[in-house]
């Protein structure tokens, strides 16, 4: 579901997520619908990894949600995946409009604890904006691709090209 | 990559239908799985978005049955045309055994399909395999369209190689089991060619474990 | 090893004045077995804890003190004692007028049971 104005939901995520990562203290934090759209993200330097990590993510997502669908397990809370040095946390939170999913990256400065600790209250912050309480139907099949760049300009810093 | 097992006589291919976003890769899984009989197929996955793209794959697997005494099933995948899921892309084509490359007749497509055909190359390479050897369709979709680019043209702009190539209306399952049927053949070959012997049972054990 | 668990918390709960015993993941921030005034409390508390302890250790490690071996708050409402068993934080909530000397050493003792 697209809502009207891209850069101003990108616009309205920025502090959340900005609050998010200082009270979580995770490495990185993304905020995608579930397209794959990036809509937010703290922690990236690199324009090309984030859009891989932002449909990654949206995919894992979506086989996740066939996973339970076809072992009737209803629904995951979320994902949580545990390497050497870091941890991965992806979660789907609902708001008036649509789904989106939050991906964290963190390391031992932060713990999978604390992430849900401050999740709760960030998915609820999310689903309290304006932004995301009347969409408008304005996107169309055509300009679908183009909304998926547009997000990554609107969200990267100038010189990432 | 297939899955060959000589003890219980079984094969498993994998084949990867390609294309820019909406030339009907996934409808080509559904109409395979709408005409084939129950009990030849499983059951048919899309993880899609809202609107119908495909967001990951579409996962379709097929048995075709015992072919030279060997029980051959298909995996049938198709992948996200949008460039921007390139990164899922590479993912689902890893193991591919065979490519169908389904293109849009329509002639503002032809950009599209040119990039969607380089970005299957630079991936297969980047995956590791050599592209001389990977079996690959082309299909020519949406012939039911007015107006589309004529099969000639097609073949000059995009069949460089001199692969297999029909033409298709996906929407009305025209040339889809053509299709089908000449990556089977040709993923099948390959195979036998690879194990150096057609598909067949092995030689008789006479010594102990 | 559940029952172990469960016996450490009910003795650290059991001395006068602790309103709330909780083992936690140091690693996961996440409680295992406690009990808490509101046990609704649990996840946060663990979380907070968790992280609250390790930065802390992390500090006295940069300033070149050792290892971290206990952790205490005071507030106005009471104090949290932490200290860590084995991978396992034992988190002690008690009132200003709990004795205090007898939390750190039954919470030590704890510790180094499940050590």
């Amino acid at each position: 579901m697209r809502r009207g104005d891209l850069a101003e939901v990108i616009d309205a995520l920025r502090e959340p997520v900005r609050a998010f990562v200082r009270d979580t203290r995770v490495r990185v934090a993304l905020v995608v619908d579930a397209s794959g759209q990036l809509l937010a993200q703290q922690g990236f330097t690199g324009g090309y990894e984030v859009a891989n990590v932002a449909s990654l993510a949206a995919a894992a997502h979506a086989s996740s949600r066939a996973l339970a669908e076809l072992t009737a397990a209803q629904r995951w809370n979320y994902l949580h995946q545990v390497g050497r040095e870091r941890q991965l946390f992806l979660a789907p939170f609902a708001t008036p409009t649509e789904e989106l999913i939050l991906v964290a990256i963190f390391d031992d400065d932060s713990s999978l604890g604390l992430v849900l600790l401050y999740f709760e209250d960030f998915a609820r912050r999310i689903g309290d904006l304006p932004q995301f309480r009347n969409a408008d139907r304005t996107g169309s099949a055509e300009t679908f691709e183009s909304d998926l760049e547009a997000g990554l300009r609107h969200i990267m810093p100038p010189d990432w090209l | 990559m297939s899955l060959v097992n000589y003890s219980a006589r079984e094969i498993t291919c994998k084949i990867v239908y390609y294309g820019p976003g909406r030339s009907g890769k996934t409808t080509n899984l559904q109409y395979v799985h709408s005409r084939v009989p129950e009990g030849r197929k499983g059951q048919m996955v899309s993880l899609a978005t809202e609107t119908d793209r495909t967001l990951f794959f579409d996962y379709l697997p097929l048995d075709l049955g015992s072919i030279s005494g060997f029980r051959t099933r298909l995996q049938l995948y198709t992948v996200p045309g949008q460039v921007y899921y390139n990164a899922t892309r590479k993912l689902v084509l890893r193991g591919a055994d065979g490519v169908v490359f389904v293109a849009d007749s329509q002639r503002e497509q032809m950009e599209e399909n040119l990039e969607s055909l380089r970005n299957l190359q630079e991936n297969l390479l980047e995956e590791g395999y050599d592209i001389r050897e990977m079996p690959i369709v082309l299909q020519y979709n949406k012939r039911d369209l007015p107006g589309v680019v004529p099969v000639e043209e097609m073949e000059d702009l995009l069949n460089f190689r001199g692969l297999p190539s029909c033409t298709a209306s996906a929407v009305t399952g025209e040339g889809v089991f053509d299709t089908l049927r000449q990556i089977s053949e040709l993923v099948l070959k390959s195979l036998s060619r690879k194990f150096q012997q057609p598909i067949s049972p092995p030689p008789h054990r006479t010594s102990g474990p | 090893m559940n029952d172990r668990l469960t016996e450490a918390v009910e003795q650290l709960s059991r001395i006068p004045g602790v309103t709330g015993a909780l083992l936690v993941d140091a690693e996961a921030g996440l409680p295992v077995v406690g009990e808490l005034a509101d046990d609704a409390a649990a996840p946060a508390v663990a979380a907070l804890a968790a992280a609250a302890y390790r930065r802390t250790g992390r500090a006295l490690d940069n300033a070149k003190l050792g290892r971290l071996e206990m952790f205490r708050l005071e507030a106005a409402g009471g104090n949290v004692l932490i200290t860590d068993g084995g991978g396992l934080l034992i988190v002690v909530i008690a009132e200003p007028q709990a004795h205090h000397g007898r939390v750190q050493v039954e919470a030590l003792q704890v510790a180094e049971a499940l050590s």
